[in-house]
């Protein structure tokens, strides 16, 4: 970063597209569900984890996940955002590929592993990144054949991370698109923060919720029912606010979303 | 010729109801940032700011970048990145050539030793009035606080810089300095300042700040400027302005002093036909702003106006210890205020809630950067990360990375004792059976809590339950449970053959692989012909007329007829030859209601005007006069701004100052509503033939 070369970004091309992606899912994945499935929102990572299965996949799930280490690292703790890094690659590293359905946890892995991390562990980080999915991108490349059908409005909210960091923009619009029934109706600035940004919304609380607020507010002019996101950070603030002030709109994961539209005889 | 101010007449009057965090010449904020910013979501009037940022951000930022501007962006970033890479040999090299010129060189260390270079050339030339174009690095150095202190009358120009200087507060935004305030608040403050009731609409508005603004141009004994390039092979300095009071401030007063930061070197004049283009762009999506003043030297012998001296303060304030470090990168930055714009957080709060200089993206990188470290050092974590800024950059400014980073380094200055806390979660959680324990730990102590209870324990929960209900942590651990019981005795699979990785990002391209491509993306006219036609369409776009004629004395005729008998100041340009003998010609721009000039070049992609300086050629005939008539022969016309400044380039001698003109003058200060005719001409005729 410090050299004179040429400029650094972040990717703006999507991990996978649909008309990329070889033939036929990979037979066995490993989930990381991320600490927010495991600590407060268990259902999306159950969702995933059958959606996973319906389009033939064994799914594993490596005991010893935690956290990618991303709130350690944004709140000016790098030194505790490696060690978590380290044990996310020990951890997954003996699958040949992981399924996430958080997408800034996968942005983290993508982006910032290999930017914090030194010598073979950055080798290791670039290539853990190669075989590390956010959800929405592996249903979309190998999901095709899954019968969906659900009678719901949506709108999408875009979550930064995974539409910046990621570069990931299609995915999520292309599954919610091959479900039967499912309007989406797009709202204005469906990919601006929803205010949450980790430690950012216990540190500046009322910024964080005014800006919750103007995303629910959006959300509700769109005439949706739910607000469907691919992060469960997003989720979990924007759920919280909804809830405080008693909003009717819902904010949900798209893998709920994607399951409930399997149905009881949904899948192979 | 000097005297003091009319456009600052009355200012005692205004009683000031700005927050004390928007005041001018803040050094650091008066309260922690998070009370700083929840104060700043009660001001009154900041849905309404909230609201015309968001229709900015969706009208520049949404579209993104696409061809030709992404290849423009793709080159600028290289140009910035190498002039980084040997920041001091550039600066060497500009400031030879400023000398060599006619100007004078200060360099400053920080803002005391620019306020002092700057004190002694208005003491030595007895300045009593000074007008200034906007500049950031004059906010930086606190500039107007110390001239006053001396007894001088400093007034900026810039009619968002006017109002807010009217008004006591520090800009909000780089390029929208005003955007905070309503056209009912600027009412209000301009009838305070003229103790009678004046009109509501932008354009009455402006009309007011225009009237008031004029005689001090005219009498200014100093014009202070920013500037927006320099280009270091020919000492030119660059400046964007909108309204054209960047024009006026460096070709009527007898001293110019430009004032820049180092970085705003770049390598190359032809640089600036990446550069201006983009800055317009990035800003406020327009292929290029209405003027383009480049100045290489004041004035030479011959030449009727222009500044007798030119004086360019280089300021450091910290910043060339920042090369060859982490942050480099943050000085390539070409202040276009994109990254403001496109900034969810600085659109809820607005800029004044950053309590620095610069707010934003952009400030929450520099700031604790330059000057005083500790005056932004919590500005770092005023940022949800959501990497918006980056994509709105036009040379790639990682700033989201740089926020990650320079939050660390907070962190480690000081003895946080949440260290503790982090330091022992990051081991826990970086072994299995820790991550259990703790979750096993949290879902107990969820369930034993009352929920009122919840919100009130220590730690990051307390911020968030104010307007949230908390977290259901009483589901810890379920997910693993439900795995368990529904799959008991699941082994890890083994590795089997996985899909493709995924493309990573593509490797940057070189600015010189790079083609150059034109702004409108269309392939060069065929023809002269071709070329008048798409000039007069790209002049209409910018509110200004073109005239085909189909002969010389066609042309002539038009242009008499334009100026219609009124009074007119020609300029003595060979196309115009023959041509004051047909009309009312005044000596005095000033007292001319019409200005007729030839021009060097016109650019047919843009509509842009190229008019240079000389004996004869006065800055003025295009600028004071509130109507402007270009005569231009189609052998005078070329396809794109890249032709037209290598054009420039090669000219010999080179002249004092260039402007570029596109359209008519324009600002957009009053809730971003355009208004016309501010300081520059608001009628524009070219009068094109061919020859």
């Amino acid at each position: 970063m410090a050299t004179s070369g040429p400029p650094t970004s972040s990717p703006t091309s999507p991990a996978v597209h649909p008309d990329q992606a070889p033939p036929g899912p990979p037979a066995s994945v490993a989930l990381f569900a991320s600490c927010i499935a495991d600590l407060a929102a268990p259902g999306p990572a159950r969702a995933a984890v059958e959606v996973l299965e319906a389009m033939g996949c064994r799914v594993s799930f490596p005991e010893a996940q935690s956290c990618c280490g991303q709130p350690a690292l944004n709140s000016g703790f790098p030194g505790e955002g490696r060690l978590l890094a380290r044990h996310w690659i020990e951890t997954f590293e003996p699958f040949q590929a992981v399924v996430s359905p958080s997408g800034s946890c996968v942005a983290h892995v993508h982006h910032q592993f290999p930017r914090i991390l030194e010598g073979p562990w950055a080798a290791r980080a670039r290539d853990m990144a190669g075989r590390t999915y956010e959800f929405s991108q592996f249903v979309a490349a190998y999901g095709e054949g899954l019968p969906l059908a659900l009678d719901a409005t949506v709108t999408v909210h875009d979550s930064c991370h995974m539409w910046r960091a990621l570069g990931e923009r299609r995915s999520v619009r292309s599954v919610l698109g091959r479900i039967e029934g499912l309007r989406i109706v797009e709202m204005e600035d469906a990919d601006t923060c929803c205010g949450f940004g980790g430690t950012f919304s216990a540190k500046f609380p009322y910024v964080s919720v005014a800006m919750a607020d103007a995303k629910l507010a959006r959300g509700q002019g769109a005439g949706a029912q739910w607000m469907v996101s691919a992060d469960p950070g997003c989720l979990m603030h924007l759920q919280a606010r909804a809830a405080w002030k008693g909003s009717p709109l819902q904010a949900r994961h798209l893998a709920e979303v994607v399951r409930d539209a399997l149905g009881p005889g949904g899948g192979r | 010729m000097t005297g003091r101010s009319e456009a600052l007449q009355g200012r005692s009057k205004v009683v000031p109801t700005r927050p004390d965090w928007a005041a001018p010449g803040l050094d650091r904020p008066p309260r922690p940032l998070p009370q700083v910013t929840t104060e700043a979501l009660e001001r009154p009037g900041q849905p309404a700011t909230t609201a015309r940022l968001d229709i900015l951000n969706r009208q520049y930022v949404g579209p993104g970048w696409a061809p030709p501007w992404s290849d423009l962006r793709e080159r600028a970033a290289c140009i910035r990145r190498e002039t980084l890479g040997d920041l001091e040999g550039y600066l060497g090299q500009l400031s030879e050539r400023v000398e060599a010129n006619g100007g004078v060189v200060h360099r400053a260390g920080g803002p005391a030793e620019a306020l002092g270079v700057i004190e002694e050339i208005a003491t030595a030339n007895g300045v009593e009035l000074v007008v200034k174009s906007k500049s950031m690095a004059t906010e930086e150095i606190h500039l107007n606080h110390h001239l006053e202190a001396m007894g001088i009358d400093v007034v900026e120009t810039d009619l968002g810089e006017y109002i807010l200087q009217l008004a006591d507060e520090r800009p909000s935004h780089i390029v929208a300095p005003a955007v905070h305030r309503s056209k009912e608040d600027i009412a209000a403050l301009f009838e305070q300042v003229a103790g009678g009731p004046v009109g509501h609409r932008p354009e009455d508005l402006a009309a007011f700040a225009r009237q008031r603004l004029r005689q001090d141009f005219h009498r200014a004994d100093m014009g202070i400027s920013g500037v927006n390039f320099a280009a270091a092979d020919t000492g030119t300095l660059a400046l964007v302005t909108n309204e054209g009071n960047g024009r006026m401030v460096t070709s009527q007063p007898r001293i110019h002093v430009a004032v820049m930061t180092v970085e705003k070197v770049v390598p190359r004049f032809t640089d600036l036909a990446v550069l201006l283009p983009l800055v317009a762009w990035a800003a406020t999506r327009v292929p290029l702003s209405v003027y383009q003043t480049l100045v290489t030297g004041p004035r030479r012998p011959g030449e009727r106006d222009g500044p007798d001296q030119l004086h360019l303060v280089i300021v450091d304030n910290g910043r060339t210890s920042l090369l060859g470090g982490r942050y480099q990168e943050v000085l390539a930055c070409i202040r276009c205020g994109a990254c403001q714009f496109s900034c969810p957080v600085y659109r809820t709060v607005g800029g004044h809630a950053y309590a620095s200089v610069y707010g934003g993206p952009i400030g929450a990188v520099l700031t604790p950067l330059i000057g005083d470290p500790e005056a932004g050092a919590e500005l770092p974590f005023l940022s949800s990360l959501c990497g918006a800024c980056a994509d709105a950059c036009p040379v790639k400014i990682p700033l989201p990375d740089m926020l990650v980073d320079l939050r660390a380094d907070y962190e480690a200055r000081r003895p946080d004792p949440a260290r503790i806390g982090w330091a022992a979660w990051a081991r826990a959680w970086a072994w299995g059976p820790g991550f259990r324990a703790s979750s096993r730990v949290t879902r107990r102590l969820w369930s034993l809590l009352p929920p009122g209870a919840r919100a009130a324990l220590p730690g990051p929960g307390r911020g968030w339950g104010a307007g949230r209900s908390m977290p259901p942590l009483e589901h810890a651990g379920e997910l693993r449970e439900w795995l368990r019981t529904r799959r008991p005795g699941q082994r890890p699979a083994q590795p089997g053959p996985g899909p493709a990785p995924p493309a990573g990002p593509e490797g940057p391209t070189g600015a010189e692989q790079l083609p150059h491509p034109g702004l409108d993306g269309a392939p060069p006219p065929a023809g002269p012909e071709e070329a008048a036609r798409r000039l007069s369409q790209a002049l209409e776009r910018v509110r200004a007329t073109g005239h085909i004629c189909s002969s010389a004395e066609e042309a002539r005729q038009r242009v008499a007829d334009l100026c219609a008998g009124r009074p007119t100041a020609i300029e003595d340009h060979p196309d115009l030859v023959g041509m004051a003998e047909r009309l009312p010609v005044v000596e005095d721009a000033w007292e001319a209601q019409v200005g007729v000039t030839g021009v060097e070049l016109a650019v047919a992609e843009t509509g842009t005007l190229a008019l240079v300086a000389g004996p004869g050629r006065d800055r003025s005939t295009s600028l004071v006069p509130p109507e402007h008539v270009a005569l231009v022969p189609f052998s005078r016309l070329v396809p794109s701004v890249a032709v037209a400044v290598e054009r420039l380039a090669a000219l010999e001698p080179r002249p004092s100052c260039i402007s570029f003109v596109t359209g008519i003058s324009r600002s957009s200060d009053i809730e971003h509503q355009p208004v016309y005719g501010v300081h520059g001409p608001g009628k524009v005729d070219v009068v094109l033939y061919p020859g």
